[in-house]
């Protein structure tokens, strides 16, 4: 019977970090919407993870379009359908891959930097020292960086999908012949207002992810550099999972009951 | 005889982690402007005691007062009202790497709501107490040695003229000189605040300079404690290993891994 018990030590280890991010999260919640708030706080979050996400952000999209332009000519060439070209840059732009690219690449720069920041803040006693000082850890730390993931991950996404449509434009236009105003014109007539705003909520949740996991591992972390290191590396992965496993569940809610 | 006014009290105080019991019925008693060192070799829970004192951890059973309040169990605002009572000078500083010195020094006082330019004012004047002067306000902690960092980090647990002050290891990591000038500043500094103190340390020359109790934890108790200049006539086997740093005694080198 020897065997069963690791194995019910890794479902009680599952079943305690599943409480503990539930318990976290609800009070991360609970901390975004209650006074006090720290706007300089807030505000230097969203300048860091905003601003300076753009550049990294708007490179992955605009080659996303390219690409994306260039294979579908490649099959679509096939039975004649080049014209859905810009239909299905658009549509996989502003639906998946605008969100999910800038999701995945934000996680790698933000949830890391989150971590590493509170994991070094925990295990220097920076986080107890909050405590010391008449502030909560969880205001000053933790609902800034929500706060801030929830509001800029939208614009961001928003932003990269017009550098992702202008990518397919360029390859379209320059490479493939098109005419630029007919592109133009087709991407206009077939985007909808639900393509857009299912992309953005996207982001929202992605940003809500990406800050969660971050500011939980590094919260939770322990063991001097080596425990740093292991919370920036848990939450890049987590968050990264956690982004495509939500992507799938909310094109689920948007789009499965009507297409 | 009149009453003892205590500070701090520490009673019947049990903490373990999984198996493993660092606080084993722990008392400590502080009167009102006291100042007690508690000494012990690592490991013992000499953090852990603070730890509690400080609400960052939370015993399974006993009582810890401060100001005649329970403060096991209670409430949120409860304990930011106890913590308006408290510095606390950490081990190694902790200070907050994204902000200056001043900032620093003045985080506490912002956060009860100080306005800034005032606060910034109040910081010069604890960080020239701590013997810094207005060259280093604007710095950041990166590029202090670790005799500034412990400086700045005095003025920042006596910022806010706090009631109770702890000290966690204050002379570690430092050489000998420096030690001694983080002891005397210390004790000026207690002196001027009038607070009652309450340091963790293993440095014996530390200890007899800041004390006026001594106290030694050793396997979640307190197992001696008594005035300062009398703890070389303890009687106290294990105190005498310790103050005197033998390898031969009644602690064993496994007891304190």
């Amino acid at each position: 019977m020897n065997f069963l018990q690791p194995i019910g030590n890794v479902t009680f280890a599952f079943l305690a970090t599943i409480g503990r991010l539930v318990l976290f999260t609800g009070r991360s919640l609970m901390h975004s919407v209650r006074p006090p708030f720290y706007p300089r706080i807030i505000l230097k979050q969203m300048i860091e993870i905003g601003y300076f996400s753009l550049p990294v952000v708007g490179l992955t999209a605009i080659f996303a379009g390219m690409v994306l332009a260039l294979q579908s000519f490649t099959g679509f060439s096939r039975f004649s359908a080049e014209s859905a070209i810009p239909n299905v840059v658009v549509l996989s732009i502003t639906r998946e891959l605008g969100p999910v690219l800038a999701g995945l690449m934000v996680s790698g720069r933000i949830a890391a930097s989150i971590a590493a920041e509170l994991g070094t803040m925990r295990v220097t006693e920076q986080v107890d020292a909050l405590t010391t000082l008449s502030t909560n850890p969880f205001k000053y730390l933790v609902a800034p960086r929500f706060i801030a993931g929830v509001a800029m991950m939208p614009i961001l996404v928003f932003v990269a999908d017009i550098i992702g449509v202008l990518g397919g434009y360029v390859v379209s236009v320059y490479k493939l012949g098109f005419n630029a105003s007919n592109y133009l014109q087709n991407t206009y007539d077939f985007v909808e207002f639900m393509d857009v705003f299912s992309g953005l909520v996207k982001a929202a949740v992605f940003g809500f992810i990406i800050t969660l996991m971050g500011c939980y591992h590094g919260y939770h972390s322990k063991g001097g550099a080596q425990g740093v290191g292991q919370a920036t590396t848990n939450a890049v992965v987590s968050a990264s999972i956690l982004i495509l496993c939500f992507n799938y569940i909310l094109t689920e809610i948007f789009f499965a009951a009507n297409g | 005889m009149a009453e003892t006014d205590f500070k701090i009290r520490m009673q019947g105080v049990h903490k373990q982690f999984g198996p493993k019991v660092v606080l084993d019925g722990f008392n400590l008693d502080i009167a009102t402007g006291e100042s007690v060192v508690v000494i012990g070799g690592s490991g013992v829970g000499k953090s852990v005691m603070l730890k509690c004192l400080l609400g960052i951890l939370t015993p399974e059973s006993g009582s810890i007062t401060i100001d005649d309040e329970e403060i096991v169990g209670i409430s949120a605002a409860g304990r930011d009202r106890i913590n308006d009572k408290i510095g606390m000078l950490f081990q190694m500083a902790a200070l907050f790497d994204s902000q200056s010195v001043w900032e620093n020094v003045a985080f506490g006082l912002m956060a009860r709501g100080t306005p800034r330019n005032q606060a910034r004012d109040i910081a010069v004047a604890k960080l020239a107490l701590t013997g810094l002067g207005s060259e280093v306000i604007d710095l950041y902690p990166d590029s202090l040695s670790g005799g500034m960092k412990k400086r700045v980090g005095l003025a920042r647990a006596i910022a806010t003229d706090p009631e109770i002050i702890f000290f966690d290891e204050p002379t570690t990591g430092l050489d000998p000189i420096m030690g001694d000038i983080i002891n005397d500043l210390i004790v000026h500094c207690v002196e001027e605040t009038g607070a009652t103190t309450l340091t963790i340390t293993h440095d014996m020359q530390s200890a007899r300079k800041i004390a006026d109790k001594i106290a030694m934890i050793y396997d979640g108790k307190i197992i001696w404690a008594g005035p300062t200049d009398e703890i070389d006539q303890s009687g106290n086997d294990f105190v005498q290993q310790f103050i005197h740093g033998q390898i031969d005694g009644p602690i064993q080198a496994t007891a304190v891994v």
